[in-house]
C-alpha cells in the first residue's frame, strides 16, 4: 500500500487507427494534487491520450483507473460524473448561449434535479436553481469573465473563449481536470494569467493534467512532466530534469519546423 | 417459377438501379439529399411522352432530347435553390436540414406544376418494342429486355464519365475530399452542377423507362424515390457501385419476397431491411465509414 | 404586457365559437389540431435538432390505436386516449434508441422508412384497420366530468384546452433542466456529453415528447374528421408540419402555432383550390429557408428592430431601410 495512491493510472494504454498506432504502450500516473504536463512534438499522441483516458475514443489496448477504479470502456458522461473534466483543443463551448448559460448548463447537468418538481417549479428546485446562480457567479469569478456574464458565448474574444472553457469544465466539480493547450492562441501576456489560473485552481485541491505546445509556459506551471515521441513516452520527470533530457532535445530538434 | 420471378426481379432491380444512381451521385459530390428526384424522374417521362406526342419522334430519340431538356431544369434549380445553401451544409447540422427543407420544398412544387400542366389522369408510352423471348419456361418481353440493356449503356457511360474524363476525375476528387479539392483549385460548384445534370438526365432515363413499362402520371415519382433512399442506404450513400447492387438485390428481394411470402407486405420487407442495415452498418454494404 | 396580451387572446378564443358560423367553427379547429401537429414537429425540430419524417407515423398510430380500441372493443374515449399515447411513446423510445445514434441523412432517411412501413401495415392490415378504406364513423369523445362533445363548438373548446395545456406544458419544459439539455445536446453533442448530459437519453426523451404532443392531435383527429385512413399519413403530411414549423419560426413555441395559422388562413383568403396548396407550400418552404431561416417570428423581430430604429430618424430615410431590408 503506497502512502500517496495517484489519482489517475494509466497503464499501458494503446491505440490503433487503421494500421497507425497513434499511442503505443504509454503508461503514466498523476499524483494527487500535481500539475502534470504532457507534451511531445506534433503527431505524438497527446492529444489521443487524453482522448483515451477521457473516453472520447475507446482503447485498443491497457487500462485506465480512476482512484484504483477501472474507468476503460466508460461513456464520456459517466467518466465526467466521476470527476474528470477536460477542455478541447482550440476550445469548445457553446457559443449561442450565453456565458452564463453556458456555465448553468454545466452545473444543472450535474445537479440532482428532479423532472416534475422543476417542471412544477416546486420550491426545492427553485432553491437549487438559486443555488446554482450563485455558484455560476462564483466560477466566473474565479475565471475573471464576471463583466461578461451576459455575452453571448460565440463573441467573445478567443482568450476569454479559453477562459470559458476551463469555467465549463470547473462547473463539473472535477477532481481531475484535463486541459487540452491552454495556453494555444494566446499572447504572452494571456498566457501568463491563465498559466497563474491554472495554479489557483490546483490550490483549490483540483489535481490538473495538462496537454501544451508552448514549452516556456509548461516549464513554468507544471511540477512533472511526461514527454511523448511518436505515440510512445520517452521521458518522465522535473522540468529541470526534462530540460536537460538528451532523448527529449532529439525529439524536439528532429521536427523542429513544427513545433 | 423461382428463375421467373429472378428475371421479373433483374428487371425491376435494373429499374431501381438506374432511379438511385442519380440520386447517389447528387449526395456523394454535393452532400445532398434530394427530395426532389423522384419529381426529376415523373418529368422526365412526361419530357419524353411531350417530345414524342409533338414531334411524332420515335421514344428512342426522344429519350435523350427529354434527357437534355432534365438535365438543364436540374442544373437551374441547383443553381436556383440549393447553391446559396450549399457552404453551410458541409459544416452545419443546420445547413444540412436546410438543404432537405429546399429539396422538400422542390417536392411540392414540381409535383404541382405536373398536375397542372398535365392533369392526373394516367398516360401511356409506347416505346415501339414489341415480342418476347422464352429461355427455357423463362417468359420475358423484348421490351423489359430493351429496360436492361439501357441501364447497362447507362451504367457503362457513367462508369467512363467518372473514370475517363477530366471532370469525372475531378468529381470524385470532391466526393472523397472537399477540402483538398477546393485547396487545389477546383472549381467545386461547377462539378457540382455538372452532377445535377448528369443526375437529371439518369432520373429522365429511368423516370420514361419507369413510363412505358407501367404509366407516365404525376404521382409516380414518389414510389421510385423511397426506393432510391432504400437503395442508396443498403449500397452506402453517395456509392455508385452500391446504387446498382443495392438496386438490383431490392428489385430480386421485393420480387422474391412478394411472390414467396406476402404480396401485401413486399414493401413492409425492403424498408424492414433497410433499417436492419442501417443499423447493422450504418455506412452501407459499399459505403466507407465517416 | 404579455400577460395582457396573452388574455386578450385567450377571450378572443373563447368568444370566437360564438361568434363565428359553423364552418369557421371548424376552420378554427383544424388550425387548432394542425397547431398541435406542428408544435410537436417544431419541439423535433428546434430541440433535437433532428427533421422527423416519421412524425405522421406517431400521429397515425395513436389515432388508430385509439380508434380501434373505441370501435372495435367499445373503449371509453377517455381510457383509450392514454393507452394510446402510451402505446406510441413507447415505440418512439423504441424506434428513438434504435435510430437516434444515426447521423443527419441517415436519420431523416430511416425515420421516413419507418413511416412507409407504419403506413403500409395501416393499408395492409386489413382485419384490423380497415385497409386503404380506412375506418369510418368516428364518434366525438363520450362526455366526462358533464362535459360533452358532440356539438362543432364543444370539440372546439377540446382542441383548445389541448393546445394551450401542451403550450404551458412545455414552455416549462424547455425552461426546466431537460429543456437545457436539450439544447445542449442540439448545440454540441460532444461538448454536451464531456459535461456529463447522457446524449442518446436526452435525444430519446426529445422524440418521446415531440411523439406524445403529436400523439395527442392524433387523438383529436381521428374525432373531429370522423375518418382516418392511411393516405392521410404520407410523406407530406409530415412535411406540412415542417413546413409550419419552419415558416412560424423554429426553436420557438408561438412559431408552430403561427405557422399553422398561417398555412390554414392564406389558403382560405386566397380561395386556392386544392391544386395550389401545396404548391404554396413548396414555394413557402424554399422562401422561408433561403430568405428567412427563423421565419414569421424572425421577421417580426426585423420589422420591430426597423420601426424602433425609424423612430429616431426622419421618415424618408426609414421608408428606405424599410424597402432595403
Amino acid at each position: 500500500m503506497q502512502a500517496d495512491p495517484p489519482i489517475l493510472t494509466v497503464e499501458r494504454i494503446s491505440k490503433q487507427f487503421g494500421g497507425v498506432r497513434a499511442v503505443n504502450d504509454v503508461s503514466l500516473e498523476v499524483r494527487q494534487g500535481e500539475i502534470l504536463g504532457l507534451i511531445g512534438p506534433n503527431g505524438a499522441g497527446k492529444t489521443t491520450t487524453f482522448n483515451l483516458v477521457s473516453g472520447r475514443f475507446s482503447l485498443t489496448s491497457g487500462e485506465v483507473r480512476l482512484f484504483g477504479r477501472r474507468i476503460t470502456g466508460l461513456r464520456p458522461d459517466r467518466i465526467a460524473g466521476l470527476g474528470i473534466a477536460r477542455t478541447f483543443q482550440g476550445t469548445r463551448i457553446f457559443p449561442k448561449l450565453s456565458v452564463t448559460g453556458n456555465i448553468e448548463t454545466a452545473l444543472l447537468a450535474g445537479s440532482r434535479l428532479g423532472f416534475w418538481e422543476d417542471w412544477l417549479g416546486l420550491a426545492r428546485a427553485r432553491a437549487v436553481r438559486k443555488s446554482i446562480g450563485g455558484e455560476v457567479a462564483r466560477i466566473l469569478d474565479f475565471v475573471g469573465l464576471s463583466e461578461h456574464a451576459d455575452s453571448e458565448a460565440g463573441s467573445l474574444a478567443y482568450a476569454h473563449q479559453s477562459l470559458l472553457g476551463i469555467g465549463l469544465a470547473l462547473a463539473l466539480k472535477p477532481k481531475l481536470l484535463l486541459l487540452d493547450e491552454p495556453f494555444a492562441g494566446m499572447n504572452p501576456r494571456e498566457t501568463a494569467e491563465a498559466a497563474r489560473m491554472v495554479r489557483r485552481i490546483r490550490e483549490t485541491g483540483v489535481t490538473v493534467l495538462l496537454v501544451e505546445h508552448d514549452m516556456a509556459a509548461v516549464m513554468g506551471v507544471c511540477d512533472r512532466i511526461v514527454v511523448l515521441d511518436q505515440g510512445q513516452k520517452i521521458a518522465e520527470g522535473t522540468p529541470a530534469e526534462i530540460r536537460a533530457n538528451q532523448r527529449v532535445i532529439e525529439a524536439y530538434l528532429g521536427t523542429d519546423d513544427d513545433a | 417459377m423461382l428463375a421467373q420471378q429472378l428475371a421479373n426481379g433483374l428487371v425491376l432491380g435494373s429499374i431501381y438501379a438506374l432511379s438511385a444512381l442519380g440520386f447517389t451521385l447528387i449526395f456523394g459530390a454535393a452532400r445532398v439529399v434530394n427530395f426532389a428526384y423522384g419529381e426529376l424522374l415523373m418529368l422526365g417521362a412526361f419530357f419524353t411522352l411531350t417530345v414524342m406526342t409533338y414531334s411524332g419522334l420515335p421514344f428512342f430519340v426522344a429519350l435523350p432530347v427529354a434527357m437534355v431538356g432534365v438535365a438543364l431544369l436540374s442544373v437551374v434549380l441547383f443553381l436556383l435553390t440549393l447553391r446559396p445553401l450549399l457552404r453551410g451544409a458541409y459544416t452545419s447540422l443546420h445547413g444540412e436540414l436546410q438543404v432537405i427543407l429546399v429539396t422538400l420544398g422542390l417536392l411540392y412544387i414540381l409535383r404541382e406544376a405536373a398536375i397542372i400542366i398535365w392533369g392526373t389522369a394516367p398516360r401511356q408510352m409506347d416505346m415501339g418494342v414489341t415480342g418476347i423471348q422464352m429461355v427455357g419456361d423463362v417468359v420475358m418481353t423484348n421490351q423489359r429486355l430493351v429496360v436492361i440493356a439501357i441501364m447497362a449503356m447507362l451504367v457503362v457511360g457513367l462508369y467512363w464519365l467518372l473514370y475517363r474524363t477530366r471532370i469525372g476525375k475531378a468529381l470524385r476528387a470532391i466526393a472523397q475530399n472537399r477540402e483538398g479539392a477546393l485547396a487545389i483549385g477546383l472549381n467545386t460548384d461547377r462539378v457540382i452542377a455538372f452532377v445535377f445534370a448528369v443526375s437529371g438526365a439518369m432520373a429522365c432515363a429511368a423516370g420514361s423507362l419507369l413510363g412505358t413499362l407501367y404509366a407516365v402520371e404525376p404521382n409516380m415519382g414518389g414510389a421510385p424515390l423511397l426506393k432510391a433512399f432504400v437503395i442508396v442506404i443498403f449500397g452506402g450513400l453517395g456509392s455508385v457501385p452500391g446504387a446498382i447492387v443495392g438496386g438490383l438485390a431490392i428489385g430480386l428481394i421485393e420480387n422474391l419476397a412478394g411472390a414467396y411470402i406476402s404480396f401485401a407486405f413486399k414493401d413492409v420487407f425492403t424498408f424492414i431491411l433497410l433499417i436492419a442495415v442501417l443499423l447493422l452498418r450504418p455506412a452501407g454494404l459499399f459505403g466507407r465509414a465517416q | 404586457m404579455r400577460e395582457l396580451a396573452i388574455a386578450v387572446l385567450a377571450a378572443v378564443m373563447i368568444a370566437a365559437p360564438f361568434m363565428l358560423g359553423d364552418y369557421q367553427t371548424y376552420l378554427l379547429t383544424l388550425t387548432l389540431i394542425w397547431a398541435i401537429l406542428a408544435l410537436s414537429m417544431g419541439l423535433v425540430l428546434g430541440f433535437v435538432g433532428q427533421i422527423n419524417l416519421g412524425q405522421a407515423a406517431f400521429v397515425a398510430i395513436c389515432a388508430y390505436t385509439c380508434a380501434i380500441l373505441r370501435q372495435r372493443y367499445g373503449v371509453d374515449f377517455w381510457l383509450a386516449a392514454p393507452v394510446a399515447l402510451a402505446a406510441v411513446v413507447s415505440i418512439a423510445a423504441l424506434v428513438g434508441l434504435l435510430t437516434l445514434r444515426l447521423k443527419g441523412p441517415f436519420f431523416i432517411l430511416v425515420m421516413l422508412a419507418f413511416a412507409e412501413i407504419t403506413r403500409l401495415v395501416i393499408a395492409n392490415w386489413q382485419d384490423v384497420t380497415n385497409g386503404p378504406l380506412g375506418l369510418k364513423g368516428i364518434m366525438p369523445p363520450e362526455p366526462i366530468l358533464g362535459l360533452s362533445f358532440d356539438t362543432k363548438r364543444s370539440f372546439y373548446f377540446l382542441a383548445l384546452v389541448v393546445l394551450a395545456v401542451c403550450l404551458l406544458a412545455l414552455w416549462r419544459l424547455i425552461r426546466s433542466r431537460t429543456g437545457r439539455m436539450l439544447v445542449a445536446v442540439r448545440e454540441d453533442e460532444l461538448l454536451s456529453e464531456f459535461i456529463g448530459i447522457p446524449v442518446m437519453r436526452n435525444k430519446v426523451i426529445g422524440l418521446c415528447i415531440g411523439a406524445f404532443v403529436a400523439g395527442l392531435g392524433g387523438l383529436l383527429l381521428g374525432p373531429f374528421l370522423t375518418i382516418l385512413a392511411p393516405s392521410q399519413f404520407t410523406l407530406f403530411a409530415s412535411v406540412d408540419m415542417i413546413v409550419m414549423a419552419v415558416v412560424g419560426g423554429v426553436g420557438t413555441l408561438v412559431g408552430p402555432v403561427l405557422g399553422a395559422i398561417f398555412l390554414v388562413y392564406v389558403p382560405e383568403f386566397l380561395s386556392f383550390t386544392s391544386h395550389y396548396r401545396p404548391a404554396m407550400m413548396g414555394a413557402l418552404l424554399i422562401i422561408v429557408t433561403l430568405v428567412a431561416p427563423r421565419g414569421l417570428l424572425g421577421l417580426a423581430d426585423v420589422a420591430r428592430g426597423l420601426l424602433a430604429r425609424g423612430f429616431g430618424k426622419p421618415r424618408r430615410e426609414s421608408g428606405e431601410r424599410g424597402r432595403a431590408g
